[in-house]
């Protein structure tokens, strides 16, 4: 009894792991997409823009400045009910309506180009 | 939704059961919902659509009507099934917003002084921390982004106006940002 459970547990973490590992799999291949959406990406940049949950989106940037310095900057847009915020820095700002708009514009590219290149074909979609 | 609610749910809506019982479908499926919500939010966040809709309530609209095959990674299917991405966004098409010194956090799910911040991992090339894995699990990228990021004890100075034209490239800023 003892031992079956043990087994249990095991198998349990086990599939809970390889699922994490899943999500997060699908996760890199869709920031992956994402940071192609804005153009071509110079040589030493790395550039991420992802859907993070059902309300948050998030823009990573990675660099090598001109000193030879390595940047990191990350943005996240925090969708309410009433409007998009920003957070840079420790910052909050609202996003003004132009900028949502073309936000919304990357969203759905982004909606389109997943779906496009990752799950409408193992989902039927 | 934990996958058991997930199969219940997907038992009431007739989709296939084969779908249910491969994980990677199922969690496919999740991250299509994950996604259709979260620009469904923001749409409505913006007047488009009617009443914002929780997302315990909304509904995967996608069946299966084509299983994979035995061994077919969904990352490596050849370079014949993924067209390449043409540059339908710049940059450049978002405008500038300069984070504003002392504006209040009308947040109260986030806490912390700095969840976001630039820094430096010195000239050795990059040191690379994998974002996705840094941000997601279990919503520890609150954690993550909140914290004094490695290395930044060595962070030089820099000056506004260089913080000020990454933020700007970072947060769809104007092609003017795009240098550093």
């Amino acid at each position: 009894m003892i031992f079956d459970k043990l087994v249990r547990s095991l198998t349990d973490q086990r599939r809970r792991n390889l699922q994490g590992e899943l999500y997060r799999n699908l996760m890199r291949h869709e920031a992956q997409i994402g940071g192609k959406l804005f153009g071509p990406v110079e040589r030493g940049r790395r550039r991420e823009f992802f859907c993070l949950d059902e309300h948050t989106w998030v823009w990573h940037e990675e660099w090598i400045d001109n000193k030879g310095q390595h940047r990191v900057m990350t943005t996240r847009y925090d969708v309410r009910p009433d409007g998009i915020l920003k957070s840079q820095n420790g910052y909050y700002q609202a996003v003004s309506h132009t900028e949502s708009l073309r936000l919304l514009e990357a969203m759905e590219l982004y909606q389109d180009r997943i779906t496009q290149n990752i799950y409408g074909p193992a989902l039927g979609l | 939704m934990t996958q058991q609610n997930y199969h219940a749910q997907s038992q009431q809506q007739g989709r296939s059961p084969e779908f249910d019982t491969d994980p990677t479908l199922w969690m496919m499926g999740q991250r299509v919902r994950i996604v259709q919500t979260a620009v469904f939010g923001a749409r409505a966040a913006l007047g488009m659509e009617g009443r914002y809709v929780p997302e315990s309530t909304k509904v995967a609209p996608y069946r299966v009507e084509k299983m994979r095959t035995t061994g077919d990674d969904p990352f490596h299917r050849g370079a014949d099934s993924k067209p390449a991405v043409p540059s339908l966004l710049r940059v450049g098409d978002f405008p500038d917003h300069q984070p504003q010194p002392g504006a209040e956090k009308p947040d109260t799910r986030v806490t912390g002084t700095s969840d976001d911040q630039i820094t430096s991992a010195g000239g050795e090339g990059f040191v690379l921390e994998d974002t996705v894995d840094q941000l997601v699990t279990n919503r520890a990228y609150i954690d993550a982004l909140e914290a004094p990021i490695r290395g930044s004890a060595s962070m030089p100075e820099l000056s506004q106006e260089d913080i000020i034209r990454q933020q700007v490239l970072a947060a769809f800023g104007p092609q003017t940002g795009a240098q550093s």
